[in-house]
C-alpha cells in the first residue's frame, strides 16, 4: 500500500474543496477500524480483542494478535502488569493491568490512510 | 486497570477506554509524543497523565462512572525476535497478522480516580515478570492482504 504517495492527495483534495466550497470542508474520520475477529463473550457480545500469551498461563498462545485495530503497520507494544495498588483511605488491592501502545500507518473507517498513536486502556 | 479486593478476589473497579461505536475495544488515540521507542525496537516508555476514560466497576460492567488515569510504563525487549507469519487467511483468525516479536519485561506505576470520588496509586514493583509482555511491528488486514 502506497500510503506516503497517498496522504498528500487527501489533504491536496480537501484543501481543494475548502476553498471552493468554504461550508463544505471535507473531514476525515480518523476512527480506526475494530480487527473483524475477536473474542465471543459466553452470552454476551463479540469484543474485538484478543488475549496473546502463554497458553498454560490461561491465555491464547503468543502467536496471536495484540491489536485492537485492523488495517495497521507498525509498532506494538503489550504487557499484563500486576502488582498491588492502595487508595486514598489506605485499602489496598491486587492489580491486574492490560496494557497496550500501537503507532503506526493505519486505514480509517472513511479509507483514509493516517498515521497516529494508540493506547489500548 | 483492574482493581480486586484481596479478601474476596471480587473485581471492584475497572478503568478502561471505553467500546467505541464501530466496536473499537479500549482503545483511543493518544499524543504521538506519549511514547518513545528505541531505534533497534528493543525498549519503548509510555507516559500519559490525565488520560479520560471510565471506571466500569466490572469487565464489561453495565454501569460507569467516568473516570481519569495516568501511568507510566517501560518496556525491555530481550532475546531473539519471534517471526510470526498469517496461520490463516481468515481475517477473523487470531493469527492473521504478520509479526516481529521479541519477549519483554514491562514495568510501570499507576494512579487514577473516578468520579464517585475513589482514587488510588500503585505500589513500588508492579510488572509483567512472570505474565507475559512484548515488543515488536506488526502488520494485519489490507497490509498482508
Amino acid at each position: 500500500m502506497r500510503a506516503r504517495s497517498s496522504m498528500p492527495l487527501v489533504v491536496g483534495l480537501a484543501v481543494a474543496i475548502a476553498l471552493v466550497l468554504p461550508g463544505a470542508a471535507m473531514a476525515v474520520d480518523a476512527t480506526p477500524k475494530p480487527i473483524p475477529g475477536g473474542i465471543q463473550i459466553p452470552g454476551g457480545p463479540l469484543i474485538h480483542v484478543f488475549a496473546p500469551g502463554p497458553e498454560d498461563q490461561g491465555f491464547m498462545g503468543e502467536n496471536v494478535e495484540p491489536n485492537t485495530i485492523t488495517d495497521f503497520n507498525g509498532f506494538s507494544a503489550m504487557a499484563y502488569i500486576v502488582g498491588t495498588a492502595t487508595d486514598a483511605d489506605g485499602n489496598t488491592y491486587n492489580m491486574v493491568n492490560d496494557m497496550r501502545v500501537y503507532r503506526g500507518t493505519y486505514v480509517s473507517e472513511d479509507g483514509s490512510i493516517l498515521h497516529g498513536t494508540f493506547g489500548f486502556i | 486497570m483492574d482493581l480486586f479486593d484481596p479478601s474476596s478476589g471480587e473485581q471492584v473497579h475497572d478503568f478502561n477506554a471505553d467500546i467505541a461505536d464501530n466496536g473499537l475495544f479500549w482503545t483511543i488515540q493518544i499524543p504521538d509524543s506519549a511514547l518513545t521507542v528505541s531505534k533497534n525496537l528493543k525498549t519503548a516508555s509510555l507516559h500519559l497523565e490525565n488520560v479520560q476514560i471510565i471506571d466500569s466497576f466490572t469487565f464489561l460492567g453495565e454501569h460507569s462512572v467516568p473516570a481519569t488515569v495516568s501511568f507510566d510504563i517501560t518496556w525491555v525487549g530481550s532475546g531473539a525476535r519471534h517471526h510470526y507469519k498469517p496461520g490463516s487467511s481468515d481475517p477473523t483468525d487470531p493469527t492473521n497478522f504478520n509479526g516481529k516479536f521479541r519477549n519483554a519485561v514491562a514495568t510501570g506505576s499507576f494512579s487514577g480516580s473516578n468520579a464517585d470520588g475513589f482514587s488510588f496509586t500503585s505500589d513500588p514493583g508492579a510488572s509483567s515478570a512472570g505474565v507475559f509482555a512484548e515488543i515488536g511491528i506488526e502488520k494485519n488486514g489490507s497490509f498482508i492482504s
